[in-house]
């Protein structure tokens, strides 16, 4: 249990951090704590890589001393110029806040079915954190991909610019993007020596986190609590989805970081707060450090964003709307900037989508492909043991409902489902590589990153119309 | 109502009954649980590598030297203990060119110009290439 230790407080530091940055933005305290937690846990492990990838830039070794002391004074005194004041002021007003409502048996006999559900969950946690403990780093990609990078530049104290260049580790994938492998090092760093059972206790959290920020999302499009545990239930019951938490790949943290991305982009649209669209752009943005086809989805969210401030643009001056997309892009390019000139400094490419692969792909023969692609899809849809029902019960929503899914908030979920669909199948119909291989290793793994974003969608069909008005997070 | 009840149903015994199964299809799967649980680190990656493979990797990590580049024989090209070793044996590099032939259950493996540097078993060893045949 020491030895977890160290990984605990290192992922608790960062989360430390995070929740500074997040105090700082959110002056108003528009953010429950428990939702502050899960994003500041998100938040303060994409600070430390993104800081590791400016350090390479500076020729900075990535010594404990290196990664602790340049993020935390930057966070402190953020906090200390930005957030502080407003703080003491929020926190002496909830003191004047009337007590809680007296305990009543009806809530009483409600919550035993909470209660359920609440357990149901945490059944489910304990199973995750379970199996991510019990076992090393032993799947293919996990170990092949992120964990080879996480030691190869935890033993460097650097990005070893030799390793990434090493012909006979192009299995590796130098050219993908490395929240994780530098979030790995940076666990081993802190803790002091290399233990992969340790570093794998990042994914059940990146779990845990994307449960609570999925809580949160439906408290605030007005679910009752049995509702929104019912929900959070769902995503968190998905048998691929918890398999993945476990075995040190990176989807389940892509998941996090773009559906909670989209989720506050969501939420933005609906309360108009700028908070939540400061937040969406860091978390989407980190989804782009994280796996390539982050980059996609950087991309999706920017449609949407673009989409919302056209839909509403009599709504908006133009001063405003330019503020909001500006804001968006600026904090894009900030956090992936430094990834992609250490990416073009090394001339690495992706070798399935690249100028050639591109420009050779344009034939018409491609479009049989089709068949392919559309029956592995289905296969995942009606696939139970991965999936439960969740794929049948949206696709039902949609045949059922299809009026009240054009019209409303509602349909910027189905267009952002509408463009990574479309996004991933284009990729499908032009990579050169062995389709059939690719689409039984890789299609349900795509799923994932935007599963929760799924489970939303059946969440806010589920609300009635007209109940999504501003409400504070319980 | 009625239908939004039935879903949850359905959701529940689709759960419970894929969360089950894989212990009542195949029982040595808690035994496996009850051990990874009870045992230390070494006995967990055992466990997870495979007792002979991880056997290996152990003698191999030992005995080649920390710069060292290797090549494996006897695991398939595309077998997931070929980047465990990869990742496992790191700094020690995985090299077309290498210093040393890592040999795993390959009893009458030959190469030329190596020689026998270390042996686990009968079936499992290290060759080392010859001072100027290497690299």
């Amino acid at each position: 249990m020491i030895e977890y230790a160290g990984g605990l407080i290192s992922l608790a530091y960062a989360a430390a951090l995070g929740l500074l940055v997040l105090c700082s933005i959110d002056r108003n305290r528009t953010l429950s704590l428990l939702e502050m937690s899960a994003l500041s846990y998100g938040i303060g492990l994409g600070l430390f890589a993104w800081e590791m990838l400016i350090l390479q830039m500076a020729g900075v070794s990535f010594t404990l001393p290196n990664l602790l002391v340049p993020v935390t004074s930057f966070c402190v005194v953020f906090y200390l110029a930005f957030g502080r004041a407003k703080a003491v002021k929020n926190v002496a007003m909830k003191s004047k806040a009337p007590p809680p409502r007296p305990w009543s048996p009806k809530s009483s006999v409600k919550s035993i079915t909470e209660i359920s559900f609440f357990c149901a969950i945490g059944l489910e946690l304990t199973h995750v954190f379970f199996r991510a403990m019990m076992k090393p780093m032993e799947a293919y990609d996990a170990v092949a991909i992120w964990a080879l990078k996480a030691k190869a530049i935890y033993l460097s104290q650097s990005l070893p610019i030799s390793f990434f260049q090493n012909k006979d580790y192009r299995i590796s994938h130098p050219d993908y993007p490395l929240l994780i492998p530098l979030v790995e090092s940076y666990v081993y760093t802190f803790s002091g020596h290399f233990n992969d059972f340790v570093s794998k206790l990042i994914f059940p959290f990146f779990f845990m986190a994307c449960l609570v920020v999925f809580y949160s999302a439906l408290r605030r499009i007005r679910l009752s609590r049995l509702e929104s545990l019912v929900f959070t239930f769902f995503l968190a019951s998905i048998p691929h989805f918890a398999v993945h938490a476990t075995n040190g790949y990176v989807d389940v943290v892509v998941a996090f970081y773009f559906s909670s991305g989209f989720l506050y982009l969501y939420l933005w649209i609906l309360h108009d707060n700028f908070v939540f669209l400061l937040i969406s752009a860091a978390l989407t943005a980190l989804a782009g450090l994280t796996k390539n086809e982050g980059v996609v989805l950087c991309f999706v969210n920017l449609v949407i964003l673009g989409s919302a401030l056209f839909h509403r643009r009599n709504g908006y001056t133009n001063k405003i709307a330019w503020r909001c997309l500006i804001s968006y892009v600026v904090i894009l390019c900030a956090v992936l900037i430094p990834w992609f000139s250490f990416r073009t400094s090394l001339v690495l490419y992706n070798d399935v989508i690249n100028r050639r692969t591109i420009l050779a792909a344009w034939k018409w023969e491609n479009l049989k492909r089709i068949k392919p692609i559309l029956y592995q899809y289905q296969a995942q849809f009606f696939g139970p043991k991965n999936w439960n029902i969740v794929w049948v019960l949206f696709f039902g929503t949609i045949i059922m409902k299809p009026k009240r899914l054009i019209t409303g908030d509602i349909k910027y979920i189905l267009l952002t489902l509408t463009l990574i669909f479309c996004a991933y199948s284009t990729v499908y119909l032009i990579m050169p590589f062995d389709l059939e291989w690719h689409l039984r290793t890789s299609v349900s793994r795509l799923f994932l990153h935007f599963l929760p974003i799924i489970v939303f969608f059946l969440a806010r069909s589920y609300v009635e119309e007209g109940k999504t008005n501003s409400i504070p997070v319980s | 109502m009625r239908m939004t009840k039935l879903i949850l149903l359905t959701w529940l015994i689709v759960w419970v009954f894929f969360l089950v199964r894989p212990f009542l299809l195949n029982k040595s799967s808690l035994v496996e649980y009850v051990e990874l649980a009870k045992g230390d680190f070494e006995t967990r990656r055992t466990i997870a590598y495979g007792t002979d493979f991880y056997q290996f990797l152990k003698f191999c990590k030992d005995r080649l030297p920390g710069d060292s580049r290797f090549q494996l024989v006897g695991v398939e090209r595309e077998a997931v203990d070929r980047v465990r070793a990869s990742y496992y044996l790191y700094p020690r590099l995985h090299s077309e060119k290498p210093d040393y032939i890592l040999v795993y259950k390959t009893p009458r493996f030959i190469q030329k110009n190596t020689t026998l540097f270390a042996s686990l078993d009968q079936e499992s060893f290290i060759l080392r290439y010859e001072e100027d045949q290497r690299r």
